[in-house]
């Protein structure tokens, strides 16, 4: 398919989704009353429902969406493998971890910014220990190992810092918000996770090139050119900046960034700097569909979005395996 | 000027000395074969040529030494094709053989008219024009073998290193490549291919490097290090020599009796 064709569909599709996104609620405002709301003071109750509950929550949808399908676009290309995603290879959970020792130690409370910093931290160390275990010539199954390692220790440490809570409710409230969700985020969420996630977006969406030559391996792109230290050093950091403050906010939400590049490739000719754009965009509308869909199925139970994306994602991770099985083992 | 110039070149590989004091120097237009039997350094000779790999001594290209080429000048002056077919993802043929062209491309814009021209040029030399929309994964190894050759002639540099670029090739193919390289030798290329098949090296190469435990022993044209017994007792085998109306044909026929 043609490139422009496609990311106008694309747009069209999360733009349509973005405003889906405002007109679903509780709040069972119509329309027009929503229009109000959104772009005049007419009615203060509107205002307060758009600006300060809907607006955040669609803003958010759209940007971690697009993070995740962006990253896991990277993540596959850089690491040549059609199996990687930041959740899958433990990058989601250490940044979980992160944001859930900000908020534990009380840390969040006195210093906003450290809820996003210390989960791209983990994001960091998560990305690097990967690198380590595995290298960059790895086989699937050597990723995939050292992804399951990374998030059993993250896991664990998670469990710790819960296990010691000084209070249950607190650790309830931390275990749902680990489960994944928009719900009740706040135009000051939006503005915390905003600047690292459009660093991270810059850092990413310039790897296009480099991430066509490593199609032929690391050498052959290091002869076409390609500064591997620095595609390896933007593909880290991208990654931990975007992905760690998405996790931040809205705790882990899985499988996007999986699922995303596949459906996309046969669209591109599998070339991965066509994926990237492309990505993003149908990243942003999956997430804004299924946070539309928790709206919908189960209105007044806070149906975690997490929860429904792993619920559909797992499975098709299951069908990859067995799709790539001769692969991989 | 020499097209590449190496002296006193030592590397090793994880501890392991492979390569020990290689000097040699070669012209504009030479193609010159690369042979030696297996762990002779033959492959690391020549991704220490494209910059893969740390080592020690001096290698120059086109006059300027390899240690102060930035990456992306290096790829405008020696392309590299590596034994490895890795392809990890099924991009379609042209696709693929555009990636060559990745030196040239500005960071905004696509390729251009000379970008497609070479590609063309490049699927047309490796006779893949009539696969080149197929998707990679759905070729025979000996396709996707001169599709990745064609990458690298796209990158269209004065200096082409490639390692048993004939590798599971049928004959035919094998016998057009060389004439490939040998057209492109004619434009002033040079290419530095190491061979496994002797033949192929005796009857195309203008130049022979003899390599054995790291060390370069023999150096000159195919008659003059193919028919010593340098190349015979490197690999331990008896050659049958014919230089006839069909040229010079090497073919090992026998072990030696003190290799056996």
């Amino acid at each position: 398919m043609n490139d422009r064709l496609l990311i106008a569909l694309l747009s069209l599709i999360a733009a349509l989704l973005f405003i889906a996104s405002l007109l679903v609620g509780p709040a069972n405002l119509d329309i027009s009353t929503a229009l109000a709301g959104l772009f005049s003071k007419t009615n203060p109750a509107a205002t307060l429902v758009m600006c300060e509950i809907r607006l955040p929550r669609a803003i958010l949808g759209f940007m971690i969406g697009a993070t995740l399908g962006l990253s896991g676009a990277v993540m596959q290309g850089y690491l040549r493998n059609p199996l990687a995603d930041p959740a899958i290879l433990g990058v989601s959970g250490a940044a979980s971890l992160g944001a859930v020792l900000a908020i534990y130690t009380g840390l969040s409370a006195a210093f906003p910014l450290a809820l996003p910093l210390l989960a791209i931290a983990g994001a960091v160390i998560a990305v690097l220990l990967l690198q380590m275990l595995a290298g960059t010539n790895a086989g699937t199954l050597t990723l995939i190992l050292a992804g399951i390692a990374i998030t059993s220790l993250t896991g664990a440490f998670t469990s710790l810092a819960l296990n010691l809570s000084p209070n249950p409710f607190a650790a309830t409230e931390i275990v749902f918000w680990m489960m994944g969700s928009l719900t009740d985020r706040s135009m000051q969420h939006v503005w915390l996770s905003a600047p690292f996630i459009l660093i991270g977006w810059a850092m990413l969406s310039v790897l296009g090139r480099a991430l066509n030559a490593l199609t032929l391996g690391p050498q052959v792109a290091s002869s076409l050119g390609i500064r591997l230290d620095r595609t390896q050093m933007l593909a880290v950091l991208g990654t931990a900046a975007s992905v760690g403050a998405a996790t931040a906010i809205a705790g882990t939400i899985g499988f996007v960034g999986l699922i995303v590049p596949h459906l996309l490739r046969p669209f591109v000719g599998s070339e991965p700097s066509r994926l990237l754009p492309a990505s993003a965009l149908a990243g942003a509308a999956i997430v804004l569909a299924a946070d539309v869909a928790v709206r919908i199925i189960a209105p007044g139970r806070d149906l975690k979005l997490g929860v429904l994306t792993a619920i559909v994602g797992a499975p098709f991770f299951l069908w990859l395996v067995i799709k790539h099985r001769r692969d991989v083992l | 000027m020499s097209a590449l110039g190496i002296e006193k070149l030592s590397a090793s590989l994880k501890g392991r000395d492979v390569l020990h004091d290689v000097s040699f120097a070669v012209e504009p237009g030479e193609i010159v074969g690369i042979i030696g039997p297996n762990g002779a350094g033959k492959s690391t000779l020549l991704r220490s040529i494209a910059g893969l790999l740390p080592y020690t001594g001096t290698i120059t290209i086109a006059a300027r030494n390899l240690r102060d080429i930035s990456a992306h000048d290096r790829a405008r002056l020696v392309s590299y094709l590596p034994q490895e077919r890795e392809i990890a993802w099924p991009i379609s043929a042209a696709k693929l053989v555009a990636l060559g062209r990745t030196p040239y491309l500005t960071p905004m814009s696509g390729p251009n008219q000379r970008d497609d021209e070479m590609v063309e040029r490049a699927l047309a030399w490796v006779d893949a024009t009539k696969f080149r929309d197929r998707v990679v994964s759905d070729l025979s190894g000996g396709e996707r073998a001169r599709i990745l050759i064609a990458r690298a002639l796209a990158q269209d540099t004065p200096l082409l290193v490639a390692d048993e670029p004939t590798a599971g090739l049928d004959p035919a193919h094998q016998i057009s490549l060389m004439e490939v390289f040998a057209a492109r030798a004619v434009a002033g290329r040079t290419i530095i291919v190491a061979l496994h098949e002797i033949a192929l090296a005796a009857r195309w190469c203008t130049r022979i490097l003899l390599f054995d435990n790291g060390r370069l022993i023999a150096d000159g044209s195919p008659k003059d290090v193919l028919t010593t017994n340098v190349f015979e007792r490197a690999y331990g085998v008896r050659l049958h020599v014919a230089d006839g109306a069909d040229g010079l044909i090497v073919q090992p026929v026998a072990r030696l009796a003190e290799s056996l």
